[in-house]
């Protein structure tokens, strides 16, 4: 067992152990092919040629892909003209969705009297807290208040303030009656909401929220809705006219309702789930976020015409609400100031790709690539063994082969790469490429066993020659293997066969050959 | 005296012939029996539906060109141990065709009005409320229209899923869904031709740097041509498509099957032990074997593939083995009776 003391078995070993405590603590990470999911790849309408663009790109996209409450969203983009998303939802209709969302602009909209006076574009948001950006402990109410105040570009502002001129009305007691406005994210103008009765009539009442107005909340979205008590032959007559008449895709529903009995009714539509939080549950439905009332001085009171020198635009106005605890009131700031800071993408989308992979083969059928792999390995150990009529010529190669398997997979933990079907065949094909070379180094040193070392032809002259051969066989397959990479760099998915085959051939040529090397000097000289 | 000592001994020359009928024959399953471009390439949608029942291809064929007047329909079949797998591709389905043609008459009109207006009707045909939508500039309306077409796009496929799954019974909600759109395919496409190129040139440079002699370079590189062609060969027979695994697996099997190549050249080229036409048979012997143990990995990969229907495994290892095949005629039935014929003829 002299080899053990060679420095290169020595660095094998070390390196061995280096990759169990990485695949120990990292773990492996597998990709759609094992987990299911969607993988979009979007085509923006126009290359986008400067970087921050398409960093914004990337990064609305993440924040509203993280917004739909999905985990483990991962969006890169690539060519200046192509993001790709991956998703770990496979379900068709869900998948549908989501790719709707991705199309989706990420629409704020100002509504006043049910017509939009300004949407998210117009917007920047003022994240200083001498604004009043931010939360504070509302002492009266035991809530937290939270602001995010903005400021409109001027022709929106002109438009918004135009837009609210002398709404106010007086009343006879010497104070005004005014009207609200209402900020929406993502009206849901293509659904039907089904408000249950019962939770009508807890908001409807509820003052602190709405003031009175939960019922002019409701009508100035526009959005259509029903009010039902049950599911009976009327209440669906009704559903199924509205959806029709009005041509709307969705149904908006709270999840403490039995929608059962629609989904059997083949009505042809998408069932959206919104549930409860803190909030009056109408207000997520509806996709509302604040309700603001004017005061007298910002619809020009005093002034008499929208072309009086007098007349006040007002550009400085903010969102407002309050939570019940900080961490809610944290994240609906979050949320808006997210969407309001980079809402709307940049550019158009001309169309978006989609493979989604269903989790059929699922996480087992990988236990079963391994004895694939284990059982490909014996073959090629059974057809060395016939050659050699050797075990201890066999095992080494099996072993170095089981141990290049182990190093790439250790390889992609530590780069965190996704493994999928094809950068598992990556690796099966570079250990293909490991066994012919320890075949090579094998032969070389087997062939000249009995003869006399009368010429060159020491055992270390041998191994050097078989590592010439070795070196060029792994740099023709780095010649075809690294413009993949290259060109393909930006899709992880169709670069997996190249890193892990490149991985299998540098961590042979590197480690596990010239240890191998080694150890066979040893057996074949006994 | 084995089979590999004595196998260059006789008028080698006379093996070329071998090569140049796996040349031929490869040349006529290719063109005879075409090789069809993956879906990534050629662009469309594959559905692909697990099931455990065995249905006719061509009755699913027939019935989705006459129902849906889909173009270019593939339908294929694999038996699995777990389930069996329906492949369903198609190029294009004609509204859609006929909406994309309309989009994109409305996208080259010069005049924004009348753009608008088309869209406003184009929008109403599909039964969308533009006026809610708070369109106001002409990017917003052209992006209705991708957003038009993505939705029908969407209608369509799933119209098709939900009528397989009433008149065949599959469990649609199981259904693997890949759609690649005509801009990306045509990016993949270009994408691939430049890999293949740039591989190609640095295959080549990377050999006449190694070994700085022409005959021997030019052998080794048409060696590993005449793999890849055998691979090109297998998958036109066993029906594998271009695509964007099976390229890069031509790729590795020109990289790869090369060692043989390389082994036999620095064998007869850089050493000088015994005579060429030994060191020649020497060389077939370790190169035989190191070809034989992949293609036996490569079987096991196959059979599996096909057990489990993994189409990735399937397609990589239908080009590795008839490949790996190939190579055993193109490296000692070509590139070994050249190179002895360089190396005698060199001698003289």
């Amino acid at each position: 067992m002299n080899f053990l003391k060679n420095i290169k078995v020595i660095i094998l070993l070390v390196i061995l152990i280096l990759g169990a405590i990485i695949l120990l603590t990292k773990g492996l990470n597998y990709g759609l092919d094992f987990s299911g999911g969607t993988q979009f790849i979007i085509t923006l309408s126009e290359p986008v040629k400067d970087g921050s663009t398409m960093d914004r790109i990337n990064e609305t996209i993440a924040k509203r892909m993280d917004w739909s409450g999905l985990k483990d969203v991962k969006v890169n983009s690539w060519d200046n003209r192509f993001v790709s998303v991956q998703i770990a939802e496979s379900d068709p209709k869900q998948v549908a969705q989501i790719e709707e969302l991705l199309q989706k602009q990420g629409k704020f909209e100002c509504v006043f009297e049910g017509k939009v006076l300004f949407n998210g574009d117009s917007v920047t948001v003022n994240k200083s807290a001498d604004k009043g950006y931010g939360i504070n402990k509302n002492k009266s109410t035991g809530f937290e208040d939270w602001a995010v105040p903005f400021t409109l570009n001027p022709k929106d502002a002109r438009n918004f303030s135009e837009g609210i001129f002398h709404k106010c009305v007086a009343l006879p007691d010497g104070t005004s009656s005014c009207p609200s406005t209402y900020f929406f994210i993502d009206r849901p103008l293509d659904s039907l909401v089904l408000i249950p009765k019962d939770i009508y009539d807890v908001e409807s009442l509820d003052t602190d929220t709405y003031g009175n107005e939960f019922d002019t909340a409701i009508k100035n979205s526009n959005v259509n809705y029903i009010i039902f008590t049950e599911f009976d032959s009327n209440t669906l007559n009704e559903i199924k006219t509205k959806l029709t008449t009005l041509n709307l895709q969705k149904i908006v529903y709270p999840g403490t309702t039995d929608i059962g009995v629609l989904k059997d009714a083949n009505l042809n539509v998408k069932f959206i789930e919104v549930a409860k939080t803190s909030d009056p549950w109408i207000k997520s439905a509806i996709g509302l976020k604040s309700i603001i009332g004017l005061r007298d001085s910002i619809t020009n009171k005093n002034v008499a015409a929208i072309t009086a020198p007098n007349f006040v635009v007002f550009a400085n106005l903010a969102i407002q609400g309050a939570a019940p605890t900080l961490a809610e009131a944290q994240s609906e700031v979050n949320e808006l100031s997210a969407i309001l800071s980079s809402g709307s993408l940049p550019v158009g989308i001309e169309n978006i790709s989609k493979e989604t992979v269903s989790p059929v083969l699922g996480q087992n059928i990988l236990s079963k690539i391994l004895i694939m792999g284990l059982l490909a390995l014996l073959v090629v150990a059974i057809i060395i063994f016939v050659r050699y009529n050797d075990w201890r010529i066999a095992i080494p190669i099996f072993v170095t082969g089981a141990a290049e398997v182990f190093l790439v997979l250790a390889f992609a933990a530590l780069i965190n790469w996704q493994l999928d079907l094809v950068a598992i065949a990556g690796i099966l094909t570079a250990v293909g490429t490991g066994v012919d070379d320890q075949i090579i180094i094998t032969d070389e040193l087997e062939r000249n066993k009995g003869k006399e070392q009368s010429e060159e032809r020491s055992l270390l002259a041998r191994v050097k020659r078989a590592f010439f051969i070795i070196w060029m066989s792994a740099a023709t397959l780095a010649a075809t293997m690294l413009p993949i990479i290259f060109v393909f760099g930006g899709v992880p998915k169709l670069i997996g066969f190249a890193i892990t085959t490149l991985a299998g051939v540098a961590i042979g040529v590197l480690i596990t050959r010239p240890a191998f090397a080694a150890i066979i000097k040893e057996i074949i000289n006994n | 005296m084995s089979f590999y000592s004595k196998f260059y001994s006789g008028k080698y020359l006379r093996f070329l012939i071998a090569p140049a009928i796996v040349f031929a024959l490869s040349l006529i399953f290719i063109f005879g029996f075409g090789i069809k471009q993956g879906i990534d390439l050629s662009g469309g949608t594959l559905l692909t539906i697990h099931t455990t029942q065995t249905v006719n291809t061509d009755e699913i064929k027939s019935y989705l060109q006459t129902n849906f007047g889909l173009e270019d329909v593939t339908v294929s079949f694999a038996k699995g141990v777990q389930s069996n797998r329906l492949d369903i591709q198609y190029l294009q389905e004609p509204n859609l065709v006929s909406l994309q043609t309309e989009i994109q008459n409305i996208k080259t009109l010069e005049s924004q009005g009348s753009a608008i207006e088309q869209t406003k009707t184009l929008l109403t045909k599909h039964s969308v409320n533009y006026a809610e939508l708070n369109l106001k500039e002409y990017k917003d309306w052209i992006s209705q229209l991708d957003a038009l077409y993505n939705t029908e796009k969407n209608n369509r496929v799933n119209g098709i899923l939900s009528d397989l799954g009433i008149k065949y019974g599959f469990d649609t909600t199981n259904v693997a869904i890949k759609e690649i759109s005509p801009t990306l395919s045509a990016t993949f496409y270009s994408k691939i031709i430049l890999v293949s190129i740039i591989a190609i040139i640095l295959i080549v440079l990377t050999i006449f740097l190694a070994y700085r002699e022409f005959v021997p370079s030019i052998a080794i590189i048409a060696c590993g041509l005449l793999d890849v062609l055998g691979g090109l060969a297998g998958m036109a027979i066993m029906g594998v498509p271009l695509s964007l695994v099976s390229i890069p697996a031509l790729l590795m099997l020109l990289g790869y099957s090369i060692d043989t190549d390389v082994m036999l050249t620095t064998k007869l080229l850089k050493r000088s032990e015994g005579s060429s036409v030994e060191r020649a048979g020497d060389s077939m012997r370790t190169g035989v074997y190191m070809t034989t143990t992949a293609i036996g990995a490569v079987l096991i990969m196959l059979i599996f593939a096909s057990l489990y229907n993994i189409v990735v495994f399937f397609d990589i290892a239908i080009i590795l083995l008839f490949g790996l095949v190939v190579d055993l005629v193109a490296t000692w039935m070509m590139n070994g009776p050249i190179l002895l014929w360089y190396v005698e003829s060199k001698k003289k």
